[in-house]
């Protein structure tokens, strides 16, 4: 293998990267050639310099603050979400008890309203029957 | 005993905030570090870093436990630091901000000038890497990811990331050495 193939192959032979046959390669060029050796020192002495680079700190409180608010948003998506859902439950009883109203006026089964109108007299059922015509005895 | 990133993830789809603590505890810092080398700003990464614990917060129940949560992690940070630098690539303000922290920290540390300098060298010359070769040499320098995973977050082959790694190292030589005008 010559110089210009192995620089290329420096930075995967750094990393442990390569496959084993050029790896095996790279290495027995290693050991004759004081160039890319050199190279490869420096190389190392780059990652060397990257990984001690100061660390930037995190606030102390920062995995407690962000818990904290995550938990209040979820708490307050849950409600919004109830909230929703009692909206929804309230509205599907409207619709339930309107559907069975229609429903019930087209069933054959459904009792007629003079079957219940037999209401003392001057209350407001009676009232209502008589408006309607069919109170007993009319 | 299955990975402990997944069974964390598990617990938070089912509401578990403690487990989103002990996650955000296990990742806080590298995210942390990782982001302030992209974007130079304390501040940003920090905003950054939480970004991404909330969006990882909201794709948990999502999470295909096949995957690797480190990655998908790493993916997400990466993907936010490279929106943010388009941004404020747009917006034309990154050097300024730069040289805004830069004072803050030397206010700090005053005694600590030559590690200062070190720092702002490296930095200024990773700064004028590509982002995907930066991220690629961050991963792999300083979280010890392997080139699987590295190709994992940013979308490319393994042997692309072989390539950008390569690329990356020449060019922060140079950039070093005093070769390449900054």
């Amino acid at each position: 293998m010559r110089c210009v193939d192995v620089k290329k192959r420096l930075s995967a032979y750094l990393d442990q990267e390569l496959e084993s046959a050029p790896e095996g390669l790279v290495r027995e060029h290693l050991a004759r050639c004081g160039a890319c050796r050199d190279d490869l020192t420096e190389l190392q002495g780059l990652d060397i310099r990257l990984q001690t680079l100061p660390e930037v700190r995190m606030d102390p409180e920062f995995a407690e603050t962000l818990t904290v608010r995550v938990c209040k948003d979820s708490l307050a998506a849950d409600r919004s979400r109830l909230g929703r859902a009692g909206h929804l439950a309230r509205l599907t009883s409207l619709l339930e008890t309107l559907f069975d109203l229609v429903e019930a006026s087209r069933s054959p089964r459904t009792l007629s309203l003079d079957e219940f109108s037999d209401f003392p007299p001057l209350s407001m059922g009676y009232v209502y029957c008589r408006l309607l015509g069919q109170c007993r005895g009319d | 005993m299955g990975d402990p990133d997944i069974e964390l993830l598990r617990a938070i789809a089912g509401g578990d905030h403690l487990a989103f603590k002990r996650l955000v505890e296990r990742y806080q810092s590298r995210l942390l570090n990782f982001l302030y080398r992209h974007v130079r700003d304390r501040q940003a990464a920090e905003d950054l870093t939480q970004e991404v614990f909330l969006k990882v917060y909201q794709a948990a129940p999502r999470f295909e436990p096949r995957a690797n949560v480190r990655t998908w992690i790493f993916t997400i940070a990466y993907n936010l630091a490279v929106n943010e630098l388009r941004r404020r690539r747009r917006r034309g303000f990154f050097g300024l901000l730069a040289h805004e922290d830069r004072q803050r920290f030397t206010a700090e540390a005053p005694e600590a000038g030559d590690r200062l300098e070190f720092e702002e060298t490296m930095t200024e010359a990773l700064g004028l890497l590509p982002d995907n070769q930066r991220a690629a040499l961050l991963l792999r320098a300083r979280d010890e990811l392997s080139y699987q995973e590295i190709g994992e977050i940013l979308g490319v082959s393994r042997s692309s990331v072989e390539s950008l790694l390569f690329r990356a190292r020449e060019r922060l030589r140079r950039l070093l050495r005093g070769q390449e005008a900054r």
